[in-house]
């Protein structure tokens, strides 16, 4: 059975893509919990129907794993951010500069997801930040099972930062809570001013919607303004922060936005279970 | 594709329902998606057809409902039905919209054989 979640239970993790999603190889949970249930029992003819309510949310499941990866983080005092975007937008490339910019003073954990490869915590490693990959197979999203199992792995470090490099794609990971204090949307110019109006879910959920790769802005028609204000009718309280992880211009706004939401935390939170 | 994802949980909470209420067959599924989640309905179906495949919940009919979106205005403070984001206040016409219904996904009621 599984120590962290507990998940020893009969119905867990059918499919042969979820079951991508448990690393432990003591964890082969998914294999003969879906035998079929005896169809021809004689029985049958006499068999009533019955209307069962139920009243369950879909997404009960993924919530209380996340609700434990809340729990884990603020005994630990660690702050979570959770960063979405399409691919290729250049949360990699962003997260290696953010990186740079606050260790050492700041202990630094990242959890990387992608559909195959391990490129990414590889990248992220070479700053010499620990770095966990989830491969999540045909998954296009993290879910907070997966998250949960990764936290031991490093084991979590006082008062660090970690980052969580969702899965790039903007529709599916919205619908996932991580457990994270903080969730960061980011669209690069090249993508069109009205990506907030296409995937307006991902908008909605986040805390800080960055616009990315400002360097190329003079090359592309992406109207900065425009996209912002997009931002804002779908979620008035985003934060909107402009800049490019190549040319540095912008980030020191990112820094101390993460500092300043995570002090917001660790107060908030140092209160709550004082 | 999360549908499948969420599919996958509709089909853990049909049975555990069934373990609780000894069913052998889960015969029909009543969900209600907020028409502001993040969900396609007609992709639900689908992968709600593709994993409940040999399944005790195998052929369940799925009757699907959306649950209307409400918002309220941030500047007049009005409500106001939302079926899509982004939506302006139809009384003041800004765009301080608060969601206050129709995100959520819920499986209502289902019916079983013992
Ligand atoms: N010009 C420019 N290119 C960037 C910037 N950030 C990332 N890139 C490039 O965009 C591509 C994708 O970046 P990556 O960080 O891997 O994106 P991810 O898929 O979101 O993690 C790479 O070729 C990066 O070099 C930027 O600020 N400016
Ligand atoms: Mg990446
Ligand atoms: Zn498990
Ligand atoms: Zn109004």
């Amino acid at each position: 059975m599984c120590g962290i979640c507990g998940c020893e239970s009969t119905t867990h993790e059918h499919t042969d893509q979820s079951h991508h999603l448990h690393s432990h190889d003591s964890h082969d949970h998914a294999k003969d919990e879906h035998a079929a249930p005896e169809t021809e029992t004689v029985q049958q003819e006499l068999s009533s129907t019955r209307l069962i309510d139920v009243e369950a949310r879909i997404q009960a499941r993924n919530d209380s794993y996340a609700e434990q990866i809340r729990t884990r983080l603020a005994a630990n005092q660690v702050w979570a951010c959770n960063l979405l975007s399409s691919p290729g937008a250049g949360k990699t490339t962003l997260l290696v500069e953010t990186i740079k910019a606050l260790q050492p003073a700041i202990p630094l954990m990242v959890i990387e997801g992608d559909q195959q490869t391990d490129n990414d915590a590889q990248r992220i490693r070479q700053t010499g930040t620990p770095a966990v990959q989830i491969n999540t197979g045909k998954v296009c999203h993290l879910d907070a099972h997966a998250v949960l199992h990764q936290l031991d792995h490093p084991a979590l470090t006082e008062s660090a930062i970690l980052f969580i490099e969702n899965v790039g794609n903007l529709i599916c990971p919205a619908a996932f809570d991580l457990g994270e204090q903080a969730r960061v949307c980011i669209i690069s110019v090249t993508e069109g001013d009205d990506k907030p109006l296409k995937y307006p879910d991902a908008v909605l959920g986040s805390d800080l919607l960055i616009i990315s790769k400002t360097d190329l802005a003079p090359y592309v028609d992406f109207d900065i303004g425009r996209c912002a204000t997009n931002a804002r009718k779908i979620n008035p309280k985003i934060d909107v922060i402009t800049l490019s992880a190549k040319t540095g211009e912008g980030t020191t706004p990112w820094i101390d936005w993460i500092k300043a939401s995570r002090q917001h935390y660790r107060q908030t939170s140092t209160l709550l279970t004082a | 594709m999360h549908e499948l994802a969420l599919a996958e949980e509709v089909l853990i909470i049909a049975e555990q329902q069934a373990i609780q209420h000894s069913l052998s067959t889960i015969n029909s599924i009543k969900l209600t998606i907020g028409a502001l989640s993040c969900v396609e309905p007609e992709a639900l179906r689908w992968a709600l057809e593709v994993t409940l495949e040999n399944t005790l919940a195998d052929h369940a009919e799925i009757q699907l409902t959306i649950a209307p979106g409400k918002g309220k205005c941030g500047g007049c403070g009005a409500t106001f039905a939302v079926t899509e984001l982004p939506a302006a206040c139809p009384q003041c016409q800004n765009w301080q919209t608060q969601i206050l219904a129709g995100q959520d996904m819920v499986v209502q009621q289902l019916t079983g054989t013992e």
